[in-house]
Parts: C-alpha cells; sequence; structure tokens
C-alpha cells in the first residue's frame, strides 16, 4: 500500500491539450474516484498514472518514489480495464497467475495467491474455464483477482463496470466496495457515472474540459459544489440552474418576475450582479403557503418518490417529491416553498460558486 | 422448387467438370498401359495398387525417384509455408505494435509488392540466387519465396483487430514485448495462421517455374515439375506408360489435399471470422 502524488503532471496530444498541469494526492489506503464526462482527461490521467502513457510534464509519485521513468510492470500497481482484457486464449487459473508467473515466482507461492484471490472473489469453481465461458460479472470479477493476486501498491479501475447491466453494475459496485474494505489497497477509479462516484468514493475528483473542478468528500461536492458544471453533473436529476439576478440591497435573489428570496445572509458585494441560482430538485417543498407558484408540464412516477417537471416563470425545473401517488395532475399550479440554506450562487459568466 | 432444382445442377454440373479429368487420371492410373492405347476405358482397371508399386519403388526409366520428388516437394512447400508464416507474423507483429519511423511507408511498401505477380521479379531473383551460388539447392527452393504481402496483411490485420487493451493488460503483468508475442498474440492468431499455411502450403507445393529454373540437377526435381519429364519419358517408350504417368500425378495431388483435409476446420473459421 502506498500513496499518490500528482506534481503539475499534464498530457498534450499535437497542439491539443488532454489534460492541464495536475495536482492531487491520494493517501495510503484512500478510495479516489475520478469522475467526469467522456474526454474530460480521466481516462488519460489513469493511463499515465499506470505507466500506459507518459505524461508531457510534471511528476508522479507512488509510495513517495517517483515513478516517471518506470515501466507499468516496475510500478507496483494493477489496473481492471473496462472491457476486462482478460487473455482469451488462457483459463481463468492461467489469467490469474500470468503476472506471477512472469515474475517468476515460486510455484507454491503462486498457487497460494491465486486460490487466495479465488477464494475472496467466488471464482474457485471457474478456475478451469476459458474467459469465453463466463458471464459479464463472471469476467469482471476474473479481472479483479487478476488485479489483486499481485498485491500492489495501487488498484487502478479504468470504468469497470460500464460494460454490464443495470442490475449487474449495483452487484458489482458492492462488491467493490466490499473488496476495498477488507484489502484496503489505495485505489484510484475512473467512471462517468455519478452513482457509482458518490457510493464508492471516499473522495471524488470531478474533472471537465481536461482540469479537476472539484475534490472533496461525495458530501461535499454534493453539498458544496464548485461550479454549475459540478451542480449538473452530480445528482440525478441534476441541480436546477436557473438565471436569476442579486437584488440592489444584495440581500434577496430574482429570478424572473418571481416573488424575491431572501438569502441566508446579504453579500453587499454582490449586489445587482447576474448569477445563476442552483436548486436541487429536492429542495423546491410543495407548500400550500409556498413564496413560488409554478405550472406542472409532466409527472414521472418512479414508485417511492415523484419526479415533477413544471415551469417557474419563464424556466423548467424538476422537482423530487418522496411520495407515491401524486395528489397533482399535469397542467396544475403549484405553490412551493424555497428553504434559504438551500440556496447555491454561482456567477453567471465564470460558473465558479459564490458565497451566499 | 424450382429455381432450387435449377441451382442444384449448376452446381452438379461444375462439380462433374471439375472431377472428369481426376476420374479420367484414376482411369488411367488403374489400367494396364495396352488399355489406354488410342482410347480411354469408361471404368477403372484392378491395376492401381501395382502401378503405385512400380512408380513408388522404381519409378519411370530415365527420371528421378518419384518418392525423392514428393519428398522435394514436400520440403519445399513445408519451408515456403513455415517460412512465410513466420516472416510475415514478425512483420505484421512489428507493423502493428511498434512505433518506428517510416512505419506506414514499410507496411505500404509490403501491400504494394501485393501487385506484382511472382513472375515479375524472377529475373533478379535469379541472378541474385545465382550470385550467392544457391543454385540447385533447397535453399533456392525456399528462400527467395518467403516474403509474403498476403499473409502479412491478413495477419496485420488479425493484430489491428485485436483490442488495444489487452497489450496494456500484458504490460500491466510485466510482459515485454517478446512475451506478449509467444504468450498472447501468437497463440490467439492460430487460426488464422493455419488458414494461412494451407493455403502457402498449396501455393508451395504447387511452384512449377521458379524449381525449374533454378535446379537443374535431378536431386531437387520437385514432382510439379517433374511431371514434364514423366511425360517426356513415359511416352518415349513404344507402350506409353500413361498408366504410371497418371499414378504420380494422383500422388502429387494427394499431399495439399490430405493438408486442406486436415486443416479444414480450421481453415474455414480462419478465413471467415478473423476476430477470434
Amino acid at each position: 500500500m502506498a500513496t499518490l502524488e500528482l506534481y503539475q503532471v499534464c498530457k498534450r496530444f499535437g497542439a491539443s491539450s488532454a489534460l492541464t498541469p495536475t495536482n492531487l494526492q491520494v493517501a495510503d489506503g484512500e478510495f479516489v474516484v475520478l469522475v467526469g464526462p467522456s474526454g474530460c482527461g480521466k481516462s488519460t490521467l489513469l493511463r499515465m498514472i499506470a505507466g500506459l502513457e507518459s505524461p508531457s510534464g510534471g511528476e508522479i509519485r507512488i509510495g513517495g518514489r517517483c515513478v516517471n521513468a518506470q515501466e507499468p510492470s516496475a510500478r507496483d500497481i494493477a489496473m481492471v480495464f473496462q472491457n476486462y482484457a482478460l487473455y482469451p486464449h488462457m483459463s481463468v487459473r492461467e489469467n490469474l497467475s500470468y503476472a506471477l508467473r512472469l515474475r517468476k515466482l515460486e510455484r507454491a507461492e503462486i498457487a497460494r495467491r491465486v486460490d487466495w484471490a479465488a477464494d475472496l472473489l467466488g471464482l474457485q469453481p471457474l478456475l478451469a474455464r476459458k474467459p469465453a465461458e463466463l458471464s459479464g460479472g463472471q469476467r469482471q470479477r476474473v479481472a479483479m483477482g487478476r488485479a489483486i493476486v499481485r498485491e500492489p501498491q495501487l488498484f487502478l479501475f479504468d470504468e469497470p463496470l460500464s460494460n454490464l447491466d443495470a442490475r449487474l453494475r449495483n452487484h458489482m459496485r458492492v462488491e467493490i466496495k466490499q473488496l476495498h474494505r477488507r484489502l484496503r489497497t489505495t485505489t484510484v477509479y475512473v467512471t462517468h457515472d455519478q452513482v457509482e462516484a458518490m457510493t464508492l468514493a471516499q473522495r471524488m475528483v470531478v474533472m471537465n474540459h481536461g482540469r479537476i473542478e472539484q475534490v472533496g468528500t461525495p458530501e461535499e461536492v454534493y453539498a458544496q459544489p464548485a461550479s454549475t458544471f459540478v451542480a449538473g453533473f452530480l445528482g440525478a436529476p441534476p441541480m436546477n440552474l436557473l438565471a436569476a439576478r442579486i437584488s440592489a440591497d444584495g440581500a434577496q435573489v430574482l429570478v424572473d418576475d418571481l416573488a424575491p428570496l431572501p438569502l441566508p445572509a446579504p453579500q453587499p458585494s454582490l449586489a445587482g450582479r447576474a448569477i445563476t441560482l442552483g436548486l436541487r430538485p429536492e429542495a423546491l417543498l410543495p407548500a400550500v403557503d409556498g413564496r413560488w407558484s409554478l405550472t406542472l408540464n409532466l409527472l414521472e412516477a418512479l414508485g417511492g418518490e415523484l419526479l415533477l417537471h413544471a415551469s417557474l416563470g419563464r424556466q423548467a425545473c424538476v422537482l423530487r417529491v418522496a411520495t407515491t401517488a401524486s395528489p397533482w395532475r399535469e397542467g396544475d399550479t403549484l405553490r412551493v416553498q424555497v428553504a434559504s440554506t438551500a440556496l447555491h450562487l454561482f456567477d453567471a459568466a465564470s460558473g465558479q460558486r459564490l458565497p451566499s | 422448387m424450382k429455381r432450387q432444382w435449377l441451382r442444384r445442377s449448376a452446381l452438379l454440373l461444375q462439380a462433374l467438370l471439375l472431377a472428369l479429368p481426376l476420374y479420367a487420371a484414376l482411369i488411367a492410373a488403374s489400367h494396364a498401359p495396352g488399355d489406354l492405347l488410342g482410347r480411354l476405358p469408361w471404368l477403372p482397371g484392378n491395376r492401381l495398387l501395382a502401378n503405385l508399386r512400380t512408380v513408388l519403388g522404381a519409378g519411370l526409366p530415365g527420371s528421378p525417384s518419384v518418392l525423392r520428388m514428393l519428398g522435394n516437394s514436400l520440403v519445399m512447400a513445408l519451408g515456403i509455408a513455415l517460412g512465410k508464416l513466420m516472416l510475415a507474423t514478425l512483420s505484421a507483429y512489428a507493423v502493428v505494435y511498434f512505433r518506428f519511423p517510416l512505419r506506414r511507408t514499410a507496411f505500404v511498401l509490403i501491400l504494394s509488392s501485393l501487385m506484382l505477380p511472382l513472375e515479375v521479379r524472377f529475373y533478379p531473383t535469379f541472378q541474385v540466387s545465382a550470385g550467392l551460388h544457391l543454385l540447385n539447392s533447397y535453399g533456392v527452393l525456399i528462400v527467395p519465396l518467403i516474403a509474403s504481402a498476403t499473409a502479412t496483411f491478413l495477419l496485420r490485420q488479425f493484430f489491428a483487430s485485436m483490442p488495444p487493451s489487452l497489450l496494456d493488460a500484458a504490460r500491466m503483468d510485466g510482459a515485454g514485448p517478446l512475451q506478449f508475442f509467444l504468450h498472447s498474440a501468437l497463440p490467439l492468431a492460430r487460426t488464422p495462421l493455419a488458414a494461412l499455411f494451407v493455403l502457402e502450403f498449396v501455393y508451395g507445393w504447387n511452384q512449377y517455374l521458379w524449381p525449374l529454373l533454378t535446379t537443374t540437377d535431378a536431386r531437387y526435381a520437385t514432382v510439379v515439375m517433374g511431371m514434364q519429364g514423366l511425360i517426356n519419358a513415359g511416352t518415349s517408350f513404344a507402350l506409353p506408360r500413361w498408366d504410371l504417368v497418371m499414378t504420380t500425378a494422383l500422388l502429387a495431388l494427394l499431399p495439399p489435399l490430405l493438408v486442406l483435409l486436415l486443416a479444414q476446420r480450421w481453415f474455414i473459421r480462419g478465413l471467415t471470422d478473423i476476430e477470434k
């Protein structure tokens, strides 16, 4: 087990920059998730940590020692790939033991480690099979087994669940979490799925356009998104982002011609500024004496909860209400209450979070 | 229903056309030379085994032993097929997996040589072989023919179709270029390799002009080119020995057929689904 440190690591492909200089520290035993839309640089970053790509600049340290010049196999890390990348012509046992055989470990030690990993992942009955004879979930487990038999200092996961169907994905997500709980190996996990990021991460790194937007625990990132990008990326459905303005006295938020919302504390510095107002779908609470009134356009019943798509002034928004049966119908007008503590303010131009 | 009938008869006709010369050879090979004077019997005779024994034992007077020619052909065909596969696998692997200057140029050059028929380069190749004192040897039968654009191209396509993450995984596992080649690329390529082996074996076995040009010593005669000499030898008797010539022809047909039958399963798979 080891720490991972990135100092000013960047990657350019020709003239285009895939990753702007990036710093990141991962503590020993920590589970960090890199999350972002495709093309945000998260996979490039992971591949550079793995040694499959070389950085255009900066320094990568694993366990305190610089690994920039080291081959992937010398870095004492293991990686699980999106398409599993199992060797199709080798049995599960051979797949698991390949790295150990290349390292010329003793036979007894190889057998011990393979059996240990197979027990841990429930692969014992499958050891003699070829990857083609396995289901998606089983292949995924073999890919993880291949990583853990090496007893590496660092695990890297590159979108390991995106080839699985939804049900299996939930199941494997739990397995990965339990595995990390047992092994306590430092892990960097790349995904574009915000649910995976929220549930697995001890700390998450939200990336966009080749740079880090925000680093923090899932709770922090969810509660205090650093930008409109992060706000819109996390949460399903995502946060409502409304064009708004701060009143001339800096004490209220004005959305179109709706009733003004008081800020929790007046912000004279923001007085009169155009902003983006962020409201989580669950922050808009239906209430008879609510401040705002909105028109329902569409209802989506999810069983335990209800999604209400509505027009708020001239803008669209989504509400999430925990109820099984809807007392409303499409076309109804609804009054909602907004808690002043639930307001997220962002600069209208830069999208950066503003103090509120 | 009617259309199917039509299709079937067309197929049948084609098969018959293909089989007819073969049948004629079988008939000639199973009769005594006297029965073949001026006519071809309709049914096979009973002398096939006797003729085989004569051909494989004594051979035809005035020509090299048939057994020896078959052996030479086998050496040449195996040499060419294996040599081609080895060279093509290595060059395809290099073109796909290594970044080196002029990589694309190298591949385009290999590919463009696909357009040139073998016969175009006979003269310079002959000159080089003669200059290296290779004439009249197994070397000259094999080495100049083992560069294969077709095989390189097919294998390049195969390697390029393998998921790149397989290489990544092997690199993480600590496999070097040679280990990835031996442990992963080569075993995975076994179906296309088997298909190519069949193609190239038949190609090597059927070489006619090149052995004729480069070997004058009867010790290196191959059966396909030796056939010509056999016909001369066979017909120089008062009683032409078409029975023996045709028996030899049947023997010359056999090895490529055997190779095809043995590797048939892989052959079809290797040419149709290059994926797995």
